[in-house]
């Protein structure tokens, strides 16, 4: 699991447990993304990613000096404690009923048409609810492999369970979304089908 | 091409489609001042790791020291309290005799009190006393046999536990 790439890390970890500021901060800056990203998808909603992100990062700089990167790269260590917090949350919020974040909708203009734009986010967000409605333990699984790129040995890693099951759940996982996508869309058309006036 | 297989191909689109909006989403800068900000209150709280591992070497010091006289108190206490007991309760010519005066021997103890028990623990209390009081006791003195006597003399009163005297006794070279 420990590759070359990952020594900068080490070396920072080493220096943040011994109280160095700016190694803390270069930490953060390296990482934050990937866990503010799967935060994000996970919950579908960017404050309680902006949480999410605060707790795993003061989680981190409380236990520096416990991180052992014979066990895992600090990639795959923050993917747990961000998964970790996920759970948590969603766990405590279950019961609120959350406002859409207008964040959400607010993507960067990549077609050259507004009518492109318009459809692409429409496609992007209905794929959005429908990563956020698979049960958690589907839905770690997508977010990690198919939208972080993360290999299926990290991504057991990081879910603490064996390979064959992130396999598995992948599967499933895949099953579930197009089956939920289908139907949304077919909603989608339903919606979209002009009235036709009778004439008797 | 089956049906599942173009749900999959299409789903595989989509994922394509939000991984890379995804790709462009960054963390708020609010974020990264807030986390920054309590790294600094944090390591104004944290004590250096060497102060505290001094204080807490001399925190087991201390409490190792304190349960080592506890103890060894302990054992004093008991090692000496039956010795008072003992002496005074069955024989008076053993372990006190030979503490207080080794050469004391003493009269044979008049019972002044209640009647004293076979293994009834006893404090002994001596007391400088007035020399007619031996007379009172029953204890004959030196004024009756004629010879020169001191105004005073010590005896020993056996008390019991309840504080009542069960006996006196005296030095035979006090009288």
């Amino acid at each position: 699991m420990q590759d070359a790439a990952s020594s900068p890390d080490i070396d920072l970890m080493r220096r943040t447990a011994a109280g160095d500021r700016d190694a803390f901060a270069s930490l953060y800056r390296m990482h934050h993304a990937t866990v503010y990203r799967f935060a994000r998808l996970m919950t579908g909603s960017t404050t309680t990613a902006e949480d999410i992100v605060q707790e795993v990062f003061l989680a981190l700089m409380r236990d520096a000096s416990r991180y052992d990167p014979a066990r895992a790269s600090l990639t795959t260590y923050l993917y747990g404690s961000a998964r970790h917090h996920t759970r948590r949350r969603l766990l405590r919020d279950r019961f609120l009923v959350r406002l859409e974040d207008q964040a959400d909708l607010c993507l960067p203009a990549a077609s050259a048409t507004a009518a492109e734009d318009l459809i692409r986010q429409r496609d992007v967000q209905h794929v959005r609810r429908a990563i956020v409605r698979l049960p958690a333990r589907y839905r770690e699984v997508i977010v990690l492999c198919d939208l972080q790129d993360v290999s299926y040995a990290d991504a057991a890693q990081a879910l603490g369970c064996a390979i064959g099951t992130v396999r598995s759940r992948l599967h499933r996982a895949r099953h579930l979304l197009a089956d939920k996508l289908l139907r949304g869309l077919a909603c989608v058309d339903m919606a979209r089908r002009p009235t036709v006036r009778c004439e008797v | 091409m089956k049906q599942s297989e173009r749900s999959q191909e299409r789903l595989a689109q989509s994922l394509q489609m939000l991984a890379e909006v995804e790709a462009g989403n960054e963390t708020p800068a609010r974020v990264e001042t807030v986390v920054m900000a309590r790294w600094d209150a944090m390591q104004k709280r944290r004590v250096p790791s060497r102060t505290k591992r001094v204080v807490r070497v001399a925190t087991a010091m201390a409490a190792g020291i304190t349960i080592f006289g506890a103890l060894a108190w302990h054992n004093l206490t008991v090692r000496l309290k039956p010795d008072t007991t003992a002496t005074v309760r069955l024989k008076p010519d053993t372990t006190a005799t030979v503490r207080l005066k080794p050469d004391t021997t003493y009269t044979t103890v008049a019972v002044v009190g209640g009647p004293l028990m076979a293994d009834e623990p006893i404090r002994v209390v001596r007391m400088r006393v007035a020399r007619s009081v031996l007379g009172e006791l029953g204890i004959p003195s030196p004024a009756q046999r004629g010879a020169a006597p001191a105004a005073t003399v010590d005896i020993d009163v056996l008390v019991g536990e309840d504080g009542v005297a069960r006996g006196v006794r005296v030095p035979i070279n006090e009288l």
